[in-house]
């Protein structure tokens, strides 16, 4: 049985699961910044709504509330893309750890 | 105390073996099962997601051009809220789905809210505009769990 190699193996394992990271980054980012940014603006929008008398105060109760809910939307949404995320993550690094252990043992053992 | 002779003859020699069950063991519970945090990917539920969306933003295109009251146009949030539960249904049958439940749950909310609105008067202008955004940012943020679900699934068939 031939000797794994711990540093090696270690590094490849967080290469792996930093590629499945980023790709889920990469993908939730331009979301992220997007409607956190629209979400601001809805908000001063209400606001000066209310102000220049073009929403009246009922109105404008209801849409903060929508405003609240899309807000949890979107954190909803970040949150478990992270989980999709981690999951990806840990099982790129479960791979490499079973073909390392395959390659040790020298048959497809795992 | 001297070890009989039979020890070093016969279980010292089966240790290397015991090092590779050992090895076998700990590598088969690490390795046997895939990670699962989140519910898979479900191709009907994505598919209906979008369907909603895009009667969702053809109501709202009508309604902000022209401007119908919320008694002609009451059908619309009941079949919305239809379609909701139906896709819930189906996203409750996978485990650790909680995300998709929660945004599904959000978007029910937020079509409650758009029909008060709608009681107070026409989807047009400032708050029709306003509450188009708020539904948009709900639709956004299922779809891109479900795009994220999509790319995830080849990972996990790979690893299970």
């Amino acid at each position: 049985m031939a000797n794994i190699d711990v540093g090696k193996l270690a590094a490849a394992m967080l290469r792996a699961a930093q590629g499945k990271l980023q790709a889920h980054w990469n993908d939730v980012r331009p979301f992220a910044q997007t409607e956190m940014k629209k979400l601001a603006e809805t908000a001063l929008q209400i606001q000066l709504g209310q102000a220049d008398g073009s929403l009246t105060k009922e109105q404008a109760e209801i849409l903060l509330a929508m405003q609240a809910n899309a807000s949890q939307a979107v954190l909803t949404a970040l949150e478990t893309v992270g989980m999709i995320a981690a999951q990806d993550a840990i099982n790129a690094a479960i791979d490499v750890l079973k073909d390392a252990v395959n390659n040790a043992v020298g048959i497809a053992f795992l | 105390m001297k070890r009989p002779d039979f020890y070093s003859k016969h279980v010292a020699a089966r240790i290397p073996c015991v090092n590779v069950i050992a090895v076998a063991v700990v590598s088969v519970l690490v390795t046997s099962c895939a990670v699962v945090l989140v519910g898979p990917y479900d191709e009907v539920t994505d598919q209906a997601i979008t369907e909603l969306e895009t009667k969702t933003e053809q109501f709202l295109v009508k309604m902000e051009l022209g401007g119908g009251d919320y008694q002609s146009n009451k059908s619309f949030y009941r079949d919305a809220k239809a379609s909701v539960r139906a896709i819930r249904l189906r996203a409750e049958l996978y485990e650790k789905n909680e995300g998709e439940l929660r945004e599904l749950d959000l978007l029910a909310q937020n079509f409650d809210n758009l029909a008060k609105l709608h009681r107070l008067g026409s989807l047009t202008g400032n708050a029709g505009s306003i509450a188009r955004t708020q539904i948009e940012t709900n639709f956004q943020s299922l779809i891109r769990i479900e795009l994220a679900k999509k790319r995830s699934s080849g990972v996990s068939n790979k690893t299970s």
